[in-house]
């Protein structure tokens, strides 16, 4: 699924036209917001917004944004659960048996905490699924001054990814054909994880070896004089567009706070 | 100009060097000096050096960076400076010598291997360095696209050019000279073409360095110096019977196909497609008889590897699809496998398991209910005689490539199987370990083995398979005795391959 979702995005879109770097760095600062607020109704609002954006600007469709929310939304679930049971008894207690108690402030912890991590799966949904990589790199090179060198050397990284998994699965393959014993347990896991990793391993270094090779013999090198074949324009309209999304979010906090449903965050574990 | 020389003999060092990479990037002990042009390649920066001398890999997948095909050809550009205005004409230029201009928008992961190879060449086209070097360019591509890199490589004629090839029969037209390096990295011998193909074959062939064929077979034939591919040849042959009849003497004769018996392999509609939804293989039919050396070949991404996948139970067949002597593989236990089919991976080290040579072998012997110290002993007799027995201790990862493949091929030989199925086993070989490996497989095939081997190379397929099965985009297109293949024009060419060599004499010879 992830996999999917990393290898199709939706660039013939506002969001997909937008530039990828401005994209990330509103994102980043709306979920940073996220992390001081500690009601359920605040992330609520913001999720919400967000799937919109996402499935009205970015052209994603819903069920792919519902498919893609699948995996956090088990998270959030079990961090809701867990919370329910072990949370502190505080405010109005339903239920007490031992060390499980069953109270009001638990549920609100919980679902304030399950739907925060909703809120950055969706966002990170909204990134991933409308911007090409190889866009956001050089965008990142050319108005946020990150190296080339180090640029260039996640495309390269991004390009093999899939290859790691084609190799993944012959490896598996060919160890469980060799009789290679499944062994139980933490232990046998881990055994196991290194001797998939071995060949993995060489593999990825022995290519990452030859493509840097490659890249500097056609002359990539440190401190040069670059110029850009393509130029990802950072325009008012995107600068304006990050502002805007950091301000409506601001804004959803702004408006729980003046109605008295904004919790936020002083100190307390949880 | 051409390099030539036994896997290890330096070629490829010897390329780095030229282009800086060694001892700068990475770090070697040198003596002597290298001036490109008017550059000292020892102290100049790799990336300098770029902009007077271009360096081609042989691997399509590790030396191309950028998503798609204008901006791949654009990178080399950006790195010398060029103004994005000034860019436009050089690589539409570039695109054109290679003719991949109604590919330019297109994305890199979609190209095959051999598109691949001719964009990295206009990458380095574009770059305009007076100097190519070539490492062995076509060493994964099928023979269509071979033939094509190399049509696309005289089309654009580089001021200078250095290659390093094995698949001689193309290249022969663009040389005017010929090094070859003998096994301890020295120059063997140096000059014209045709004196180095000529008086200084023997030398060459004594190294385990290999002739273009049409050369090997003149010279064989007794016939005349100075043929060198195999328009000479057919010209030769066409002038004179006395030519013709001794090119015949020579010709190697096909393998006779295997008595009708029974089934080794039954594949009966198998379909299989990729979880992201691309079909691989669709509605394959393919029976294996019993003692048969089968060739499956096909261009690259036909699907040969994935329908090997499913006959050793690597991707599971859905159930009645893949029989292995009689037994439905979707029943088989995985343990029991082993001994049934045997599997050599195209890259060795996907196979190995243990931490040293020794325990490979003895892993395998364990499995088939050997007790320990048989296994340790019947280990060291198979381990010997594979010339493996000084390295038992090595872990698999030290060995040459050579050896790798070796020990890859006897650990499932170990299993005592039936059936051994390999994938591209000539691949990253030099001629001479090919040729033992190929002369082994014959030998075990004589005495019963089933063999299937997946190739691109139609030259091993024509001299050492009984049958062939060829396959194109996921279907298998024909399937017959390899004595049979000048009939096949239409398939072959359609599946992006050729006639053997000496096939192609043959009809030649019968011709005329």
């Amino acid at each position: 699924m992830f996999d999917r979702l990393c290898s199709h995005y939706e660039t013939d879109s506002p969001l997909g036209r937008w530039n990828p770097a401005a994209k990330a760095l509103a994102v980043l600062v709306v979920s940073l917001l996220l992390t001081a607020i500690f009601d359920p109704v605040t992330p609520l609002v913001v999720l919400i917004l967000s799937i919109l954006i996402t499935v009205l600007l970015g052209r994603v469709s819903f069920v792919a944004m519902l498919a893609g929310l699948a995996p956090a939304t088990a998270l959030a679930a079990g961090l809701v659960w867990t919370n329910l049971f072990f949370g502190r008894a505080e405010g109005s207690v339903w239920w007490h048996w031992g060390p499980f108690s069953l109270s009001e402030a638990s549920l609100i912890i919980g679902l304030s905490l399950g739907l925060r991590v909703l809120c950055f799966a969706s966002y990170s949904l909204l990134f991933l699924t409308t911007t090409d990589p190889s866009r956001f790199i050089l965008s990142l090179i050319q108005h946020f001054r990150v190296p080339y060198r180090f640029g260039y050397a996640m495309l390269a990284v991004y390009r093999f990814l899939p290859m790691l998994g084609y190799e993944f699965l012959l490896i598996r393959g060919a160890q469980r054909i060799r009789g290679v014993p499944q062994r139980r347990g933490v232990r046998g896991w881990v055994q196991e994880a290194v001797r998939y990793m071995i060949p993995l391993l060489a593999a990825a270094l022995r290519r990452a070896e030859r493509v840097a090779i490659a890249m500097e013999s056609r002359g990539l090198g440190p401190g040069l004089h670059r110029t850009y074949y393509r130029y990802i324009p950072m325009r008012a309209l995107d600068v304006g567009a990050a502002l805007a999304l950091i301000g409506v979010n601001a804004l959803i906090i702004g408006v729980s706070w003046k109605l008295g449903v904004l919790r936020i965050w002083h100190g307390q574990l949880y | 100009m051409l390099l030539l020389g036994p896997s290890g003999a330096g070629k490829t060092t010897l390329l780095l060097t030229l282009a800086g990479i060694i001892p700068q990037a990475i770090y070697a002990e040198t003596t002597g000096t290298v001036t490109v042009g008017d550059l000292d390649a020892q102290r100049t920066l790799p990336a300098t050096l770029a902009r007077s001398i271009g360096l081609l890999f042989q691997d399509p997948d590790a030396q191309l960076c950028m998503p798609t095909v204008e901006e791949e050809v654009a990178f080399g550009l950006e790195n010398l400076g060029v103004s994005p205005g000034a860019m436009e004409p050089r690589i539409r230029t570039a695109l054109d010598a290679v003719g991949l201009t109604s590919r330019r928008a297109m994305r890199i992961d979609r190209l095959s291997g051999g598109l691949r190879q001719r964009l990295a060449l206009a990458d380095l086209l574009a770059m305009a360095a007076p100097v190519l070097l070539l490492d062995e360019p076509t060493a994964h591509l099928d023979p269509q696209g071979t033939r094509a890199f190399f049509e696309a490589l005289g089309h654009a004629a580089p001021a200078s050019l250095l290659l390093v090839e094995h698949k001689l029969e193309h290249v022969v037209s663009l040389l005017t000279r010929v090094v070859a390096l003998s096994p301890e990295g020295r120059v063997l011998a140096e000059g014209l073409p045709a004196t180095v193909f000529g008086a200084q074959a023997p030398l060459l062939e004594a190294t385990g360095i290999w002739l273009p064929p049409a050369a090997r077979i003149a010279r064989e034939a007794g016939l005349e110096a100075g043929i060198l591919t195999f328009d000479h040849l057919a010209t030769a042959v066409q002038r004179s019977p006395d030519a013709a009849r001794k090119v015949a003497q020579v010709l190697p004769v096909p393998r006779r196909p295997v008595a009708p018996g029974v089934d080794a392999l039954t594949v009966s509609a198998l379909s299989y497609t990729y979880p992201r939804g691309e079909r691989a293989l669709h509605d394959i039919t393919l029976h294996v008889t019993a003692g048969d050396f089968l060739g499956l070949v096909g261009a690259n991404g036909s699907g040969k590897t994935t329908l090997a996948l499913h006959l050793v139970g690597i991707l599971s067949p859905p159930p009645g699809r893949v029989r292995v002597l009689g037994q439905d593989m979707a029943e088989i236990h995985p343990r029991q496998i082993p001994s049934l089919i045997g599997y050599v991976f195209q890259n060795p080290e996907h196979q190995f398991i243990a931490e040293t040579v020794l325990e490979e072998v003895h892993h395998t012997l364990r499995q088939r209910g050997f007790h320990e110290a048989d296994a340790t002993t019947e280990a060291r007799n198979i381990l010997a005689a594979y010339q493996l027995g000084p390295l038992e201790d090595l872990h698999p990862y030290q060995l040459s490539q050579g050896a790798k493949r070796r020990l890859s091929v006897l650990t499932a030989l170990a299993a005592a199987p039936q059936i051994l199925v390999l994938d591209e086993p000539t691949f990253g070989q030099d001629a001479r370990t090919n040729a033992a490996l190929l002369k082994e497989l014959v030998r075990l095939n004589e005495q019963g083995l089933t063999v299937v081997m997946i190739t691109h190379d139609m030259d091993t397929v024509g001299q050492f398979a009984r049958s062939v099965a060829i396959m194109r985009d996921g279907r298998i297109t024909h399937q017959g005795a390899v004595v049979d293949l000048p009939h096949c024009h239409t398939q072959l060419e359609e599946a992006g391959l050729e006639l053997p060599f000496a096939m192609r004499v043959w009809e030649v010879v019968r011709g005329g």
